[in-house]
């Protein structure tokens, strides 16, 4: 039963890592003002320009910087049409996420002739397991053993920096003055423009970070959790990172632990295929429905009010005399 | 349609309609001529596989430059489009 636990608790790590990063991007880009339904195919972008640049350049850090890079791009893109030309910020986030969905595919038809997907990666091409040390002679202690050298250990360096970036993420926004700023900034954008803070500045600065974190993540899918891209490998992952975030508040500790839940969910799905209940086995699409029909249900009941803020999804025009 | 019901049967057609509703700008109207646009990129890309092996999901691309420039880029041209409007019927009454 404990060494269950164990297992389910460690793919849980493996699955939240890329939702993790999608709801910080999402956090930062929120709290300064500007919806940000563009994770998903911030997401699948850099999924796809790592999964490729790791796979012919051979090196995974090549693959991060190339994910990093086209994320943030199209984060620029989505600040070009928002904030500097005041467009609506649902439709600019549904075109990035149309315009992922297409270019991956066609480009990786075209490029790698393997059905849209990029070859498969293979030593340094990947961010390999990190093993703790002493992890061999530790693993026979009972409770501590496990917990170190099968939970602990020998995850990817992504997958300690998905867990280390919420308390950074934490630090950022409560505690410096430009994380007050980007707060003030999504709350009244006019006081702070009165103050003397440029709100364009700003709210770029946060979706640049926004389009650093989504990169991050973009990168965990296709080069560290994978090894190699897959049309539409996101699935959805961009959209359920957003309802981790309405669910913890807009706050990074609760969305964390939103998206730990759905990790976890995930685990279970994947543990109860093929269990027989009463003589019935239960159907895997039921089981995959789980998660998504679990996260229906407490946004629905159970969060209590979540306060968006103030000014998100309003362009901020200067009044002028 | 096709008398049947098949495994993914909607291909994405709900969410492309989000972006039909967009592009439609909330109009009754809109909303007809934004999925006849529609329409004739998925047809028209179809037959462009068809015949010359274009690979089919460049309309995919083509939907998003659409909403992108149509949508969340209104404002791009729209000032230097007014002007332009304006110096040209300016014209016609004088």
């Amino acid at each position: 039963m404990f060494e269950t636990l164990i297992l389910m608790l460690d793919s849980t790590i493996r699955v939240a890592p890329p939702l993790i990063f999608a709801a910080m991007a999402g956090m930062f880009c929120e709290r300064s003002g500007v919806v940000n339904i563009a994770l998903e195919g911030k997401l699948l972008a850099a999924a796809f320009a790592s999964g490729a640049t790791a796979a012919v350049t051979g090196s995974a850090w090549m693959g991060l910087l190339a994910g990093v890079g086209v994320s943030i791009a199209f984060a620029l893109l989505h600040g070009f049409a928002t904030i500097t030309h005041r467009g609506d910020q649902v439709v600019s986030g549904m075109a990035i996420n149309i315009l992922a969905v297409g270019l991956t595919v066609t480009l990786g038809r075209y490029w790698f002739d393997q059905g849209g997907q990029t070859p498969a990666l293979s030593g340094d091409a990947r961010f390999a397991p990190i093993q703790f040390p002493f992890e061999k002679e530790l693993a026979d202690v009972p409770v501590i053993g496990q917990l170190y050298s099968e939970l602990a250990s020998g995850h990817s360096m992504l997958e300690y920096l998905a867990l280390a970036i919420v308390p950074l993420a934490w630090w950022v926004l409560f505690r410096t003055r430009f994380g007050l700023r980007l707060r003030a900034v999504g709350e009244a954008p006019a006081a702070v423009d009165t103050a003397g803070i440029s709100v364009v500045r700003l709210r770029y600065t946060a979706l640049m970070i926004g389009g650093l974190l989504a990169g991050i993540g973009g990168t965990y899918l296709a080069v560290a959790q994978t090894a190699q891209f897959i049309p539409n490998m996101s699935a959805g992952k961009g959209f359920m990172a957003l309802a981790a975030l309405v669910f913890g508040k807009w706050r990074p500790w609760p969305a964390m632990g939103a998206c730990l839940l759905f990790g976890f969910l995930d685990a279970v799905a994947i543990r109860l295929q093929g269990v027989e209940v009463l003589g019935f086995v239960i159907p895997v699409q039921f089981i995959e429905a789980v998660p998504y029909m679990l996260t229906v249900f407490l946004l629905a009941g159970f969060i209590g009010k979540a306060v968006a803020p103030k000014a998100l999804g309003t362009p901020y025009v200067k009044e002028r005399e | 349609m096709f008398e049947t019901f098949k495994l993914n049967f909607v291909e994405g057609f709900g969410f492309t309609g989000i972006a039909v509703a967009l592009m439609g700008r909330n109009h009754p109207i809109g909303v007809i001529l934004a999925s006849l646009l529609f329409g004739f990129l998925y047809q028209g890309g179809a037959e462009l596989s068809f015949e010359f092996g274009v690979d089919r999901n460049i309309v995919v691309v083509l939907q998003g430059l659409v909403i992108l420039f149509s949508g969340a880029l209104e404002h791009m041209f729209r000032p230097r489009l007014e002007a332009a409007y304006l110096k040209l019927t300016h014209k016609a009454e004088v």
